[in-house]
């Protein structure tokens, strides 16, 4: 082996092994593309039996497939098994258009990818809003009844007994031909995925699919980000259905059955779920090993799906991702650690101006003193418990509100009001003139409210600069801003202003608690808010930390933020608020001045308990 | 009224099969797919103990419970408790349930063929006229056996300590943990009870709608879209949306088409998740 392809390979695994661990390829990545396309191409230079020839075409179009269920499977972690039906209501859209209404075959062939994807878009909306199994049951039903409608459509689909005759592509009736084919329109998909992983639309998906209320809170519109990638899957799943139809030459309405859509999972599981070479090394690896051995489909399947068990509790990542672990550990133990990648950190301009007030549509420049949420007998019953009961605040620029009481007071209750997590409340709630009542999670993210969780939320297996970067997501320019590097020094700022900067390239999981509360402090700087809801940040916290988080709370307010602090921490709120409210069993008991509150009779004895209780 | 009783009659056996998939779902929290296998393999059993082995009908439903049961059991013990230990419990058990399914199916092609079989019952030539409704006196007692199993496995649930146990783990695992209850058993027990019932829903069904390896398939999708109606969680609601469903399918499959009758739960799911996008009744608790 020349040198030269030696370092190619290497740097290509690394580029492989990277994409497993930060699940966003890198640049090197790249060079994934090259020799598997290539490989491919030179293939029936070396393998030139018709039926051999044929078999790595049928590869092809299934890995097509598999790239397109990929994208909701190992980026959404939606369970799919209507990928199969949907690839089979393209490959029907051509056979119909073709063989009944005479229709050119590139024209039926559009119209195939376009019927798929609104088949897609038709699954997706109905189904994305709800959660967890809801999906997937919609999936298994949606392939049944597809299998339902082809059967019993006779007049347009010929029923059970299917249609013969189909036509291959004008220029491509010769089996090399179409692999040639299917080998670029499967180009071309590698290269929208690898795109995609890298894009705002990728990085978007990876927090949807780890935490949705965090994605939501950092102003991600989870319904329609999920609508969006599942319709690109339908499509890309719609470019392989009329290859499959042309390929297989007769159609039965069995290829949209659950059992196909269960293989086309297998493909992916056993392949590797959420790398770019798994889709296909898994499709090539079952399909291959099926005809080296001749089983049957039925074979097939039961072996497979007895290694999908095996790959789901021993190989996670299947062949590709296991691969790629293997190869990074010997690479390690060979040359030592690589050098931790060098983040493209500029050196900002330092905390001077966090500009999040420039952009004009957040209502211009902060004035100190304006009332920017007001919040009128706000009440939220869980069935007979009142949650928070006729709650009232108001909050002014340049304020730091504290909202304390005794644990179960309603506290993180009326911060998920506030947010939008939590709905079905009465009352008003109004933020910069705007009433907050309809508006969703993301959509409060965007005029402005940032938030942190009291327990953790973030994307745990990525790195604290990816963390920022997806935060940030709302201020990226909207076009041509794929890579992970911060923009406009912005995110530098945060780094700072947090003290993370030495830390910008480790992963979250491997912080201390301490690290991870200001990189959740930091991801809601990022969402730039104008009013920020800190849910206990100090709990935790080093007493020799606490001054700097204190330091940084105290800054964003004379910026003009409103800074809404739960907190327990006595002494860090009598010096940081100005005005602070005080919650009991979802009541507003007092509010007042810090000196005010901690005088107060009625808050020393719902903390203390009173002398004759 | 003759539709709506056949209706009735359907309804019952999709709440049958709802009840235990809500019941495993709720210990196990995976949608067990492989429960159209398990309800496969007990008309399967069934068929054979009463063709092959000319006994009783009811020997055959006794069989049919002893099969699935064996075969949940089974399940639980070699697939579904190492899968809940995995970083990803919820997409592993998804998946693992779909491996189950279709290698059970398989299996039981290869075996036997996909052939038809027709599990003879005495209870299928007789033909009850009352009122003016003419039904099969095995369609009658699939429907009353299933109404039957389900009180039954409600009263388990309250009346026993095993069942209470089952509730509390229901309510709150970790709760239930924390007091004592082994989830390990817990799960077991679940899954015996889920799978016996499940493979006497299959010998209900064996005289009137054939045995074959896929013929758990439509009615464990209809369970489930049962309890995806019911929010995963409510008893309650999956047994009123089942018995609707079967209504529902009943008067499409006289009044529409027959052939189509598998999609109109479908349609269901589909307008349901419209108007409610996390289930119908989700506001109830599992079994009070």
């Amino acid at each position: 082996m020349s040198v030269m392809s030696k370092a190619v390979l290497t740097r290509a695994a690394s580029g492989l092994s990277a994409g497993l661990r930060s699940r966003e390829p890198g640049r090197r990545e790249w060079l994934i593309i090259v020799p598997i396309v290539a490989v491919c191409a030179l293939l029936p230079l070396v393998i030139q039996g018709r039926y051999e020839v044929g078999v790595m075409t049928l590869i092809l179009i299934y890995a097509i497939a598999a790239y397109g269920l990929d994208l909701v499977l190992g980026h959404l972690g939606l369970v799919s098994v209507a990928h199969a039906a949907l690839l089979t209501v393209g490959a029907y859209t051509l056979v119909i258009l073709t063989t009944k209404y005479g229709v050119g075959y590139w024209w039926a062939a559009l119209a195939g990818v376009g019927v798929t994807t609104l088949a897609g878009l038709l699954l997706a909306g109905i189904t994305m809003r709800s959660r967890g199994h809801y999906f997937s049951v919609s999936s298994l039903a949606f392939a049944a009844v597809t299998v339902v409608v082809i059967t019993q459509w006779t007049s347009l689909t010929n029923g059970a007994s299917g249609i013969y005759a189909i036509p291959t592509p004008p220029g491509f009736d010769s089996t090399i031909s179409l692999f040639y084919l299917s080998l670029i329109v499967l180009t071309a998909v590698l290269v929208a995925m690898f795109l995609l992983t890298r894009s705002t639309l990728g990085r978007n998906l990876r927090a949807i699919q780890a935490d949705e209320v965090l994605a939501a809170s950092l102003g991600i519109n989870v319904v329609a980000t999920k609508l969006k990638a599942f319709t690109v899957s339908a499509a890309i799943v719609g470019l392989a259905g009329p290859l499959f139809a042309s390929w297989i030459s007769y159609i039965t309405p069995s290829s949209a059955s659950i059992m196909e859509g269960f293989n086309l999972l297998v493909y992916v599981i056993i392949g590797g779920s959420a790398t770019l070479a798994g889709p296909l090394v898994g499709v090539a690896l079952v399909v291959g090993v099926t005809e080296a051995f001749r089983f049957t489909e039925l074979y097939q399947t039961l072996i497979f799906s007895g290694i999908v068990f095996l790959v789901l509790l021993f190989f996670r990542g299947g062949v590709v991702g296991s691969v790629a672990r293997a190869w990074s550990r010997v690479a390690v133990r060979r040359r030592g650690p690589e050098p931790a990648e060098v983040p493209e950190v500029a050196v900002g301009p330092g905390p001077v101006a966090l500009p999040h007030l420039s952009p004009a549509d957040r209502g211009g420049p902060a004035e100190p003193g304006k009332v920017l949420f007001e919040a009128r007998s706000l009440t939220k019953k869980y069935g007979g418990v009142t949650a928070v009961s006729d709650v009232s605040l108001a909050a002014r620029e340049g304020e730091i509100i504290g909202v304390i009481g005794p644990n179960g007071a309603g506290k993180s209750t009326l911060f998920g009001l506030i947010s939008g997590v939590v709905g079905g409340w009465s009352g008003s709630a109004s933020f910069a003139g705007r009433d907050l009542r309809r508006l969703a999670v993301h959509e409060r993210a965007r005029l402005g409210i940032g938030r942190t969780f009291q327990t953790n939320r973030l994307l745990n297996d990525e790195t604290v600069l990816q963390n920022l970067v997806t935060a940030a997501y709302l201020h990226r320019p909207a076009r041509g801003s794929r890579s992970a590097d911060p923009d406009d020094g912005f995110l530098n700022t945060i780094l700072d202003l947090t003290g993370l900067r030495a830390k910008a390239n480790e992963v979250v999981s491997g912080l201390s608690i301490e690290e991870q509360k200001l990189v959740g402090v930091g991801m809601a700087l990022a969402v730039r808010p104008r009013m920020l809801l800190l849910d206990e940040p100090f709990a935790g916290l080093r007493e020799s930390e606490t001054p700097r988080l204190m330091r940084l709370l105290e800054w964003l307010r004379d910026q003009g933020m409103v800074i809404l602090l739960v907190e327990h921490k006595m002494r860090v709120l009598m010096s940081l608020c100005s005005h602070v409210y005080v919650l009991d069993s979802g009541q507003l008991i007092a509010e007042g001045s810090p000196d005010q509150i901690v005088n107060d009779p009625r808050v020393i004895s719902a903390y203390l308990g009173t002398k004759n209780a | 009224m003759q539709v709506l009783a056949n209706g009735l009659a359907l309804g019952a056996i999709y709440a049958l099969v709802a009840s235990c998939l809500l019941l495993i779902f709720g210990i196990l929290e995976i949608p067990d797919f492989a429960l159209g296998g398990r309800i496969m393999v007990g008309g399967y059993a069934g068929y054979f103990v009463a063709e092959n082995l000319g006994l009783h009908y009811w020997i055959a439903v006794v069989a049919a419970a002893l099969a699935a049961g064996l075969l949940g059991v089974v399940s639980e013990l070699a697939v579904y408790r190492w899968l809940r230990n995995t970083p990803r419990p919820l997409l592993s058990g998804f998946i693992g349930a779909l491996v189950l399914l279709t290698a059970t199916e398989i299996t039981v092609q290869l075996l036997f063929t996909a052939d038809f079989r027709k599990l003879p019952s005495p209870y299928e030539s007789q033909i009850l006229d009352f009122a003016g409704i003419r039904m099969t006196e095995q369609r009658l007692l699939a429907g009353v056996v299933a109404l039957v199993l389900i009180a039954a496995l409600h009263a388990y649930l309250r009346g026993t300590r095993g069942g209470r146990a089952m509730r509390a783990t229901l309510e709150d695992r970790r709760g239930a943990e924390i007091v004592g209850i082994s989830p390990a058993k817990t799960a077991l027990i679940a899954m015996l009870l889920g799978s016996c019932m499940a493979g006497v829903a299959g010998a209900l069904l064996g005289p009137m709608y054939l045995v074959y390896p896929t013929m758990g398939d439509a009615i464990l999708i209809k369970g489930l879209i049962v309890i995806v109606l019911a929010g995963m969680r409510s008893s309650l609601g999956a047994i009123s949306a089942a018995l609707l469903l079967g209504i529902a399918e009943s008067f499409g499959a006289s009044y529409l088409s027959v052939g189509f009758s598998d999609a109109y739960a479908f349609i269901f799911l589909i307008i349901a998740l419209m108007v409610r996008p996390n289930g119908l009744f989700t506001k109830s608790v599992l079994v009070r």
